[in-house]
């Protein structure tokens, strides 16, 4: 009777399932959009209905509005009023409807902890689930709810994943570690250091990669973790996570700074053994030798050649990373034999992202400010394009002009010409003319035929050009002058011309030049009292910038003037009776009458000092030398060249932060204890059966992985110098190894297998499971025991005696989880 | 740590937001505090911002979509340890592979807002997924097929209707032998999660492919390979030749062609292969390129790619050839990039289509001519969407000086470009009279010339029938040319078609091999586009 009546609302159930699916291939007939406008429609009542009722898809249904309203930023509903309602289908048996649910509470949680509370059980419930993705799920989801009660509940579970046989379900225990420490450092963390040393020893290089990210966030500092997985760690970088990659090359750059001696330089010409080592320079690019060669320690080397590698990859996260390393830890010559610095060019100019571009052409000027041969080959890519928007052509402007040499510089010099004529774009103008500038320290010939060029420009009346490009022309022009007037006396000739034709209108171009003959009268006085003649007519037409610096030059020659006649008797020269005493005097007058406070001021000022005799001071304040006018002039050598770097962005500077080799190392063979003698790792996957008879084998065989690696070893390989150092990879005997494995747990296990998972459900059983599981383990090293190769079978029992430890452990952690 | 995720159309609209958490701030309060640190015309043009000491937000434009990903960062954590972390690019590139990732994961060529607002539950799923605690998650999850398996998609209708067949079939054995089953009831199909129940999804090791084993009817390879090039091109005037010619011509200069020089300034390829896989099993690719004497620098691949294999077969032997072997995603996916440099190639012969212009033409010596010849070719129909944007110059350095301060005075709106003669497309001017576009039908056969002549006109006639009276210049020469200081000065076009690669690599061989021969490898379609783009080339005036 009562199974007949099962029967029946079983066959109901069905049949109205049906009917649903009937209906949903209806709405499914009109395409997405018509889906999303009947959930828009949608009335609250409606939602809260759905959410309660007992079939999954309506649950969807409302769940799917929920996460659009809270996607969209829609004010009009608020969702949180469903939050009841939306915690309790955290039972449903869908997972879909589980990860919306799980989503809702991410947001709203905190704000009802109590309520999401309720949901703890049920994802409980689903940690022992046979699926690895709905396991990691309940994971995740547990170590989400940031509710103080449970921390002890996320510890025990992380504790009993950390040996979990699929490598997601690892990957989101080390996930959990870092949500633990950042939640609740203080309490927990001697507990969760270590855990998280134990899941170091992971052999997958996906665990891996996570444990990198949760190093670098958690345990930045803690260098001395890696002392055992070092070389594991580069062996494998090839297989992680392009992200875990950079993460991983950065720590390995501070880890190698602390615990490896110094490379030393040698000259292999020098014929006294002793002579010719000398360690690393601390600056980039300061190495004496014309011809060296890089001695490094071996795990040194091993680093280096295996990140070589890296650059193939499409991320240019790692390729920063990689170039920051050479930077970090060779020589230039190592750094632009490993190519990375075209690869870095390369990922610069292609990209489309502006985020990316900027930092890496910022990088690009670091590293050729430092040393600018590694990018002297390839100086065309830094000429404009016509796209480039003004950020980037500023930064490559700035780049080529440290790429400037002989060779070159004839057709840089062509292009900058008609960047600067042709260009619309006043700040690229002025990069230009910068770069132009900066051409000139190459030769005193080319310095002149810049200069003549400026003021052929200016001549030209490219009056179109606006007052800031000008200006720019007068400063360049200034600048060059006065690094030595005397070679230039043509060129300040031909300016005087310029103030005189009215060729140069630019009120501040003006006053620059103005300002330039004032400097040039200590070292070429005859030429300045006839330039102040000629402009002093005109000196009401002025703008207020040149009449303040006419007022000055007047001041500055009169002051020149004095001085040089001081020694003079009264009757050969009289201070009322010079010329320039006058045309100054005369200027004063005018200023004391200016629109400007502050040109009146200075007139005052000026003519007080004159008035009361006081000509000492006047050549003290006038004829002072102004050597820091001309900024960041070659001479100072000295300041750390990453110091000097004004322009560049404070962020790339603070990457590109050279750190300094820590002195004091002991050269860690010496006491006959190998600090990086490998710790083995644990490969979990042997767990696994595999089904898939054609499973492609990862590099990383087990024999490398397990057996701990020798100082000698790694020599070895690093003489190979990779290329061949690898693997052979799909096809390799691993691969066949890997099939016949499978094909035999195929046959042997398959009907054990939903047994052992669906046991493992039940704390009480979980006992049997290890029992299970070792035996399986047995088998599975008799088959590898076939295969004949000793060490796998020692190491292979090794981690018999671990696992078995670790699963003896979980079993208690269930039964205490299972409150 | 990222707080947050917004997708917003050019106009900074939002279309999509993503708050992991009770502290992530909606996008209307995210924008109205930028607004307050920021100039409108910064939050348009900046792609970093910061908005408190610890809080950051960068912007990622993708071209290809036209969308901006906004990102919010916090550095809090970080501050209690010495050791600095400095994220440069991070951010940037991770919101660039989610753009790369949720096309591949939708199988669209271009996102639009409509796919994005339709499917808002799944995009939260996926930044739920590749997000956890505020950082990326590691260990190949970033892959479209990866996510496809744990979130799949809607499928379309064909597929469903057979598929709720297969379930009637399935619940109706079910609840006959449901406790067989384990854990299967009736009421949970449809989800197809849960019919994979103890299949481990990493048992093969390429984790880029899909762990879904859905047999494809039909085996299909197909690579797509995109070039785009980047060139500025210098044209070699003959002064003296060229000044001769002028007295003399007033046609149309299609002859004269090979009289000016073409150098190549500065200009590159870059090129990128995108794949699609319909392949069934692990099969392994070997794609043979013929690299027709171009050398390609280090390119750079997806994850799917042998490196080791690349190095050992094409590094350092100076082949003909590229050999590349990979393992192909299921699906979409992008395989390599490759770029070819063009700088210090003497031919002037890139890209199929050639262009020349000159100056000081016709009566008045004010016309101009440009000629674009379209090369005939056999493997390339048309072109497409062919522009050529034309700039015009004060033409200062030639001109006379005082001839110039007279115009200075002059406003440049009285100049205007005049078309006189246009064999194909429509000419549209700029909104300065110093740009013009030459607009060509979106589809130009190949083997046509076409010509474009036109004049700026000095619109103000005082100072066009100027006749030289201002200037006593004793040259000739100076003189002929006070009537025309504006020149056009360089040229611009850009287009793209399909057929042949301006690189002129080809693919010689594409071999798939398979561990079990079920298929026979010959039956398995492989297919290959080329496609061209000329996005910048620029045609300058000595």
């Amino acid at each position: 009777m009562v199974d007949s009546i099962s029967q029946i609302t079983s066959a109901l159930e069905s049949a109205k399932a049906i009917t649903f699916e009937a209906a949903a291939v209806a709405t499914s007939k009109l395409g997405e959009s018509s889906y999303t406008h009947y959930s828009k429609n949608l009335s609250t009542q409606q939602i809260r209905s759905l959410l309660n009722s007992r079939n999954t898809r309506e649950v969807k249904d409302a769940m799917k509005r929920l996460l659009s309203i809270l996607a969209s930023d829609d004010t009009s509903t608020d969702i949180e009023i469903f939050f009841s309602d939306v915690v309790k289908n955290i039972t449903s048996e869908d997972i879909k409807v589980k990860r919306m649910v799980y989503i809702y509470l991410l947001r709203y949680a905190e704000k009802d902890p109590n309520l999401a509370l309720l949901s703890v059980n049920a994802i409980q419930k689903t940690l022992a689930d046979s699926n690895s993705d709905i396991r990691t799920f309940a994971l995740r989801a547990l170590s989400d709810i940031k509710i103080p009660s449970l921390a002890p509940i996320v510890m025990l579970t992380l504790k009993k994943y950390m040996t979990d046989p699929s490598a997601d379900v690892r990957c989101e225990a080390a996930y959990s570690i870092m949500k633990l420490y950042r939640w609740k450092r203080d309490e927990l963390e001697a507990d969760i250091l270590e855990q998280f040393t134990a899941l170091m020893c992971d052999s997958d290089p996906r665990v891996v990669s996570v444990v990198l990210l949760v190093f670098k966030e958690c345990f930045p500092e803690r260098l001395e973790l890696l002392h055992g997985h070092y070389r594991y760690y580069c062996q494998i970088i090839n297989k992680l996570d392009s992200w875990a990659q950079a993460y991983l090359v950065e720590t390995l750059i501070r880890y190698c700074k602390r615990y490896l001696p110094k490379p030393m330089v040698i000259d292999p010409t020098s014929a006294e053994p002793g002579q010719n080592k000398v360690p690393l320079p601390d600056k980039y690019n300061q190495i004496t030798f014309p011809v060296y060669e890089l001695e490094m320690h071996p795990d040194l080397l091993l680093f280096i050649n295996s990140i070589k590698k890296l650059r193939f990859s499409s991320n240019p996260v790692v390729i920063l990373a990689c170039c920051n390393a050479f930077y970090q830890l060779t020589t230039p010559h190592d750094f632009r034999d490993s190519g990375f610095p075209k690869v870095l060019i390369r990922s610069a100019t292609r990209t489309t992202n502006d985020g990316v571009k900027t930092s890496l052409l910022h990088s690009i000027l670091v590293y050729s400010k430092l040393d600018s041969t590694l990018f002297l080959e390839t100086y065309r890519d830094f000429l404009l394009l016509p796209h480039d928007n003004t950020a980037i052509a500023t930064l490559k402007l700035e780049i080529l002009s440290t790429l400037i040499n002989d060779t070159n510089v004839e057709l840089v010099l062509r292009e900058l010409k008609k960047y600067i004529k042709y260009q619309n774009n006043t700040q690229v103008t002025i990069a230009a003319s910068q770069t132009l500038a900066s051409c000139g320290r190459l030769s005193i010939a080319l310095e002149t035929h810049i200069m003549k060029w400026f003021i052929k420009v200016m001549e030209n009346g490219k009056s179109n050009q606006p007052n800031e490009v000008l200006d720019c022309f007068v400063n360049i022009i200034r600048k060059l002058v006065s690094a030595n007037p005397r070679r230039h006396l043509k060129i300040i000739l031909k300016l005087a011309d310029l103030l005189k034709s009215n060729h140069v209108t630019a009120d501040n171009a003006r006053a620059g030049i103005i300002w330039l003959f004032g400097e040039i009268a200590g070292i070429e006085f005859k030429i300045c009292p006839d330039v102040l003649r000629m402009l002093i007519p005109n000196f009401v037409y002025e703008g207020p910038e040149s009449r303040m610096q006419l007022i000055l030059l007047s001041a500055k020659l009169a002051s020149y003037e004095i001085d040089a006649n001081r020694d003079k008797p009264s009757e050969e020269y009289s201070i009322d009776e010079s010329r320039i005493v006058k045309m100054f005097k005369y200027l004063v007058y005018l200023g004391k009458f200016d629109d400007s406070y502050n040109i009146r001021d200075s007139v005052r000022y000026l003519a007080s000092i004159f008035d009361s005799g006081k000509f000492e001071i006047a050549s003290l304040l006038l004829q002072a030398p102004k050597p820091d006018v001309w900024g960041n002039s070659e001479s100072d050598q000295d300041v750390s060249p990453i110091d000097n770097m004004k322009n560049v962005d404070s962020d790339v500077l603070l990457y590109h932060n050279y750190i300094s080799w820590d002195a004091d190392v002991d050269t860690s063979q010496e006491g006959g204890i190998d600090l990086r003698e490998s710790i083995p790792t644990k490969d979990y996957d042997r767990f696994k059966k595999s089904f898939s008879s054609e499973g492609y084998s990862s590099p990383n065989s087990r024999s490398i992985a397990q057996t701990s690696i020798s100082h000698q070893d790694i020599l070895q390989q690093s003489e190979k110098v990779s290329p061949s150092g690898g693997s052979n990879n799909y096809t390799s005997n691993t691969g066949k190894k890997y099939r016949l494995q499978s094909l035999d747990e195929f046959f042997s296990d398959v009907p054990e297998r939903p047994l052992a998972k669906k046991s493992g459900g039940v704390p009480g059983k979980r006992k049997v499971v290890t029992v299970v599981e070792s035996s399986e383990e047995e088998s599975e090293t008799d088959s590898s025991g076939e295969e004949g190769t000793d060490d796998e079978d020692e190491s292979s029992g090794e981690e018999n005696s671990d696992t078995a430890d670790d699963a003896s452990e979980t079993s208690t952690d269930s039964e205490d989880s299972g409150l | 740590m990222y707080l947050s995720f917004y997708v917003t159309d050019s106009n900074n609209g939002l279309i999509f937001q993503y708050l992991p958490s009770a502290s992530a701030p909606t996008y209307s309060n995210f924008i109205i505090k930028l607004k307050s640190i920021y100039q409108d015309t910064d939050i348009n043009s900046l792609s970093e911002f910061q908005i408190s000491k610890y809080l950051k937000s960068f912007k990622y434009h993708s071209q290809q979509n036209n969308l901006d990903y906004w990102c919010l960062t916090s550095e809090e954590n970080k501050d209690t340890s010495r050791v600095k972390n400095v994220a440069l690019i991070d951010p940037y590139v991770f919101m660039e592979g989610i753009d790369e990732l949720l096309m591949e994961y939708f199988d669209k060529e271009v996102l639009t807002i409509k796919k994005l607002t339709n499917n808002y539950d799944r995009l939260t799923m996926i930044f739920n997924y590749i997000i956890d605690d505020g950082e990326p998650r590691l260990g190949a999850v970033m892959y479209s097929n990866k996510v496809r398996d744990v979130i799949p998609l809607q499928k379309d209708l064909t597929k469903f209707i057979s598929s709720t067949a297969k379930n009637i079939t399935d619940v109706v054995s079910t609840t006959t032998a449901s406790d067989l089953r384990g854990g299967f009831q009736p009421g949970t199909f449809g989800n197809s999660s849960r019919g994979r129940v103890g299949i481990d999804r990493d048992a093969g090791k390429a984790l880029w492919r899909s762990a879904t084993k859905e047999m494809y009817t039909k085996e299909e390879l197909y690579l797509d390979f995109v070039e785009s090039v980047h060139l500025v091109l210098q044209k070699h005037h003959h002064r003296h030749k060229g000044s001769k010619k002028r007295l003399s011509r007033s046609g149309y200069i299609n002859n004269s062609l090979n009289s000016s020089q073409l150098t190549i300034v500065h200009g590159y390829i870059h090129g990128s292969i995108e794949g699609h896989s319909l392949l069934n099993g692990t099969p392994t690719v070997e794609l043979n390129l013929n690299n027709n004497g171009t050398t390609i620098d280090t390119p750079s691949f997806h994850d799917c790619v042998n490196c080791d294999d690349y190095i050992n077969d094409n590094e350092g032997k100076k082949l003909l050839n590229t050999k590349v072997t990979f393992i192909p995603p299921d699906g979409k996916f992008h395989l390599m990039d490759y770029s070819v440099g063009l700088d210090g190639i003497a031919s002037n012969n890139i890209g199929l289509i050639s262009v020349n212009f000159e100056n000081n033409l016709g009566i008045n010596n004010d016309e101009f001519e440009i000629s674009v010849n379209i090369g005939g070719s056999v493997k390339v129909p048309s072109i497409k969407n062919l522009v050529v944007d034309l700039s015009f110059v004060e033409d200062m350095l030639s001109s006379d000086d005082r001839g110039s301060i007279a115009n200075s005075v002059e406003h440049s709106d009285q100049y205007k470009i005049k078309i006189i003669n246009n064999t194909h497309g429509r000419f549209s001017s700029g909104i300065e009279w110093s740009t013009g576009k030459w607009i060509f039908d979106s589809v130009t056969p190949t083997g046509t010339i076409a010509v474009l002549r036109g004049c700026v006109e000095n619109t103000d006639d005082v100072a066009g029938s100027d006749d030289n009276g201002s200037h006593n210049s004793s040259e000739a020469k100076a003189a002929k040319k006070t009537n025309n200081h504006k020149v056009l000065h360089s040229v611009d076009i850009r287009y793209e078609h399909e057929g042949q690669l301006v690189s002129g690599i080809k693919v010689n061989s594409i071999e798939v091999t398979k561990a079990n021969q079920s298929v026979n490898p010959k039956m398995i379609f492989k297919g290959v586009k080329y496609i061209s783009r000329m996005k910048e080339c620029e045609i300058r005036e000595n």
